[in-house]
C-alpha cells in the first residue's frame, strides 16, 4: 500500500505502521469550543481515520478571540457542525461525524460507545465529572484538558484509575476562568498536549500522563506534574 | 521554618494559615494537598502548616 504523503511529516516521529494505526482510531471529542476547535484540527491533520466532534453550543462574537473554528461568517451557527466543515478542507479522508448535542447522563454511554479514545474539551465542571464516570464504565481512556486565564491542565484517566472527583470534588461547577476569562494562547497549548497524549495511548508510548496532572502557568512558565496517585499511595 | 510548595522549598512563618498561600496565589478555590493526603474544602480554611510540611496546590480550572 502506497502510503498518503501529507502524512510523510508526521514521519520518522509516527512510524508507517503507527501512522496506519492512527488512521483506523475512533476518537470522539466533546466540546468544540477553544480546547476542541484545536484538538479536531490537530487529530484531522495527524490522520485520525474517526473523529466525532460533540457540541450544542453555537458561536458567539465572545468565541472569536480564541476558538480557531470560529470566524464572524459563523457566528449563531453550529461548532459541531463547522468543525465537519472545517474538516471536509482540511482532510476530506478523515471522517468527522458531527453530533448537536450535550453529554449528560443519559445520552453519554450511547455518544461514547465505540470510540477508542475520548478528549474531554468541555467548559464545565459537572459534564467532566459526567465524561469521566461513563468512560470508567465502557472502559475508554480520557484525555482531559481545562484552561483558565494564563493556566491550563492536562490529565490521562484511564479505565480503573478516576481522577477527577479528587480534583475538582463535589458541587463545583466553573473554576479560576469565571475570574481570569480564556485568552487566545491557552487553548492551543493544553490542546497541542492533549493530543499528543491520545496520540501516545493509542499507540502505547511511554510517558503517559497516567493518574497525574501536568500544570501549566504560562504567565511563569512554570510546568508542573502532580503524582495524585503516587502522593496518595505514599501515605498508605 | 521550611514548607514545600508544589516541589519548591519556602520559609513559612510559623501559625500562619494556609490561607495566605492560597491568596498570595490570588486563587479562589484549590484542591490541595499535604503530605499525600487531599485535604477536605472544610479544612482549608484551618489548616496551619507544619515544618517540613509537603503541599501541593492545584487550581481549580473549568474553561474549554
Amino acid at each position: 500500500m502506497k502510503f498518503p504523503r501529507r502524512y510523510s511529516r508526521n514521519q520518522n516521529t509516527l512510524s508507517q505502521e503507527e501512522c496506519l494505526t492512527l488512521q483506523k482510531a475512533r476518537v470522539v471529542v466533546i466540546g468544540c469550543g477553544g480546547l476542541g476547535g484545536h484538538i479536531i484540527e490537530h487529530l484531522g491533520r495527524l490522520g485520525i481515520g474517526n473523529i466525532t466532534a460533540v457540541d450544542d453550543d453555537v458561536f458567539d462574537e465572545t468565541n472569536l478571540n480564541r476558538q480557531i473554528l470560529s470566524t464572524e461568517s459563523l457566528i449563531g451557527k453550529s461548532k459541531s457542525l463547522a468543525a465537519v466543515e472545517r474538516m471536509k478542507r482540511i482532510n476530506s479522508e478523515a471522517k468527522v461525524n458531527g453530533i448537536v448535542c450535550r453529554v449528560t447522563k443519559e445520552n453519554a454511554k450511547e455518544i461514547l460507545g465505540g470510540h477508542h479514545m475520548v478528549i474531554d474539551a468541555l467548559d464545565n465542571i459537572q459534564s467532566r465529572l459526567i465524561l469521566e464516570d461513563t468512560c470508567q464504565e465502557l472502559g475508554i481512556p480520557l484525555i482531559h484538558g481545562a484552561i483558565g486565564g494564563w493556566y491550563g491542565q492536562v490529565a490521562v484517566i484511564m479505565p480503573g484509575r478516576p481522577l477527577l472527583k479528587k480534583i475538582y470534588g463535589e458541587g463545583q461547577d466553573k473554576g479560576l476562568e469565571e475570574d481570569l476569562g480564556n485568552p487566545s494562547f491557552t487553548p492551543g497549548v493544553i490542546a497541542g498536549i492533549q493530543v499528543a497524549e491520545c496520540v501516545k495511548v493509542l499507540l502505547n508510548k511511554d510517558g503517559i500522563l497516567k493518574g497525574q496532572i501536568l500544570t501549566v502557568d504560562l504567565q511563569n512558565l512554570e510546568f508542573d506534574i502532580i503524582d495524585v496517585e503516587k502522593l496518595e499511595e505514599g501515605r498508605k | 521554618m521550611k514548607i514545600t510548595v508544589n516541589k519548591k522549598e519556602r520559609e513559612w512563618e510559623e501559625d500562619a494559615p494556609l490561607t495566605l498561600l492560597i491568596e498570595e496565589r490570588k486563587i479562589k478555590r484549590a484542591a490541595i494537598w499535604v503530605n499525600g493526603r487531599q485535604l477536605l474544602n472544610k479544612e482549608i480554611p484551618t489548616y496551619i502548616p507544619e515544618d517540613g510540611d509537603d503541599i501541593k496546590i492545584l487550581r481549580i480550572l473549568g474553561g474549554g
